[in-house]
């Protein structure tokens, strides 16, 4: 009982810091918004090219907002001391960090997916993509936001982590990306989408079981 | 050159000097024993200290001094189970501490140089967090806020304090801990006078009732009955 009052405090605090600072929560998805509506306008409007790179976009875009995202995560907790204080914790260090996921989960990847038909419709995306692709970034969003955890724990101390931590993730990320964007050209091209979907699911049970330990392993060791 | 003193008023004559092996230290007294055994710790490329050894019993406090650089904070780290020491085991209750690490978390309250509060909380909420992340505390959040003078700043986010309030916030922490260990890292900086003599209250009430406080500072502590423990780093 202990250990779950202390993950839905943790949970709630991070979700109030949060929106006190919401510029910092806004980064992402406006990153997210720009990318997806600057290329209409670079290329061309017309619905043919826009409907073959479409789905890629989205994806692409996703994915780099989500690392855009992950800076925040450890290292300003890093910064001010509180990480210390979660590490010496008595809790279980991987339910922690879990909770701390899943609010980032909820602040910068749920946001995606919430506005990402409306961006799909602006990419001329026809309407039976829809439910592929909000169900692959649904089930890859969550994935982005904890293989991110594992590797901004894995560079919590390091000053200029970011481009090492893209080095680190992109290799990890790439699976992803191709379960999600294949899954809607899938669609697009009238195959079969559920495959792939299958894969993203599968890869999320397995991240969601195995990358809290990982992460917190990480802390630990990035800590000493 | 590089080794560490631990001195009782009289000069070391070797660099490895065992403190507190008393008389007293029957097998009792073993329980909630924190011992320490040649620790050596390197940063860098950089020997800190080596061939640490103490004990610390319940009711004692320890206080370890040293230059700039000479690796207090490392020790304090080690100690507190956030650093691995290069060689040396630290051992609480005859168990080394990283067998039985949520055990051993439960037992010590740690306060380092950064201060681990959130800025973008209040003093109230930063405790209340503080405490929900501990197995076991008491429930005197509101006293512990008004012990230290923050009554009127309960509701005041943190980032709007300043350096010695933050740190009263930080400090408050131990009133809502049970821990009967506590590492603090110069947990005086920028307090004022008041404060600091309520805090050497605060370390006199906490060992009479066994608690044990490992500390680094540079203030000569004001703390009579007490039994006080030097160590010093070279």
């Amino acid at each position: 009982m202990q250990f779950y009052q202390a993950l839905t405090v943790l949970f709630k605090r991070e979700l109030l810091l949060a929106f006190r600072q919401f510029n910092e929560v806004l980064n992402s998805l406006l990153f997210f918004i720009l990318v997806c509506s600057l290329f209409p306008l670079a290329m061309t409007p017309e619905a043919t090219t826009l409907i073959a790179i479409g789905p890629g976009i989205i994806w692409v875009a996703a994915l780099l907002a989500t690392l855009l995202s992950l800076n925040r995560l450890f290292r300003v907790d890093y910064l001010d001391g509180s990480l210390e204080q979660l590490l010496l914790s008595p809790h279980p260090l991987s339910g922690l960090v879990l909770a701390k996921i899943i609010a980032h989960w909820l602040l910068t990847g749920l946001p995606l997916v919430i506005i990402a038909p409306v961006f799909a419709l602006l990419l001329h995306l026809p309407n039976e993509v829809m439910k592929p692709l909000w169900l692959s970034l649904l089930l890859g969003t969550p994935l982005l936001s904890l293989i991110g955890a594992f590797g901004a724990a894995l560079t919590v101390n390091l000053r200029n982590a970011g481009l090492l931590l893209a080095l680190l993730i992109f290799p990890l990320y790439v699976p992803i990306l191709i379960f999600g964007a294949g899954a809607v050209t899938g669609a697009l091209a009238g195959l079969g989408y559920a495959g792939q979907l299958a894969w993203l699911a599968a890869l999320l049970i397995g991240g969601i079981t195995l990358l809290p330990i990982a992460t917190a392993a990480a802390l630990r060791m990035s800590i000493t | 050159m590089i080794h560490s003193l631990i001195s009782n008023n009289f000069a070391p004559p070797r660099n490895l000097l065992q403190l507190a092996i008393k008389s007293n230290s029957t097998d009792d007294r073993v329980l909630n024993v924190l011992m320490v055994n040649s620790l050596s710790c390197e940063r860098g490329e950089r020997l800190l200290f080596q061939d640490l050894s103490f004990i610390l019993h319940p009711g004692e406090i320890l206080q370890i001094i040293g230059k700039n650089g000479a690796g207090k904070s490392s020790l304090l780290k080690i100690l507190a189970g956030l650093a691995r020491p290069l060689t040396g085991t630290v051992r609480w209750q005859n168990q080394v501490i990283e067998d039985d690490r949520a055990a051993y978390a439960a037992m010590i309250c740690y306060l380092g140089h950064l201060d681990g509060i959130k800025a973008g909380l209040s003093v109230a909420e930063n405790l209340h967090f503080s405490r929900c992340l501990m197995q076991q505390s008491l429930d005197n959040e509101s006293l512990a806020i008004q012990r230290f003078g923050l009554t009127h700043y309960a509701n005041i986010l943190t980032e709007d304090l300043s350096a010695g309030q933050k740190r009263r916030v930080a400090l408050a922490r131990l009133l809502v801990s049970s821990a009967k260990l506590w590492i603090l890292d110069e947990p005086f900086t920028s307090l004022d006078k008041q404060t600091i003599i309520l805090l050497e209250q605060i370390f006199t009430e906490h060992c009479i009732q066994g608690g044990m406080i490992i500390m680094a500072t540079h203030q000569t502590l004001n703390i009579s009955n007490i039994p006080l423990k030097t160590c010093e780093l070279v």
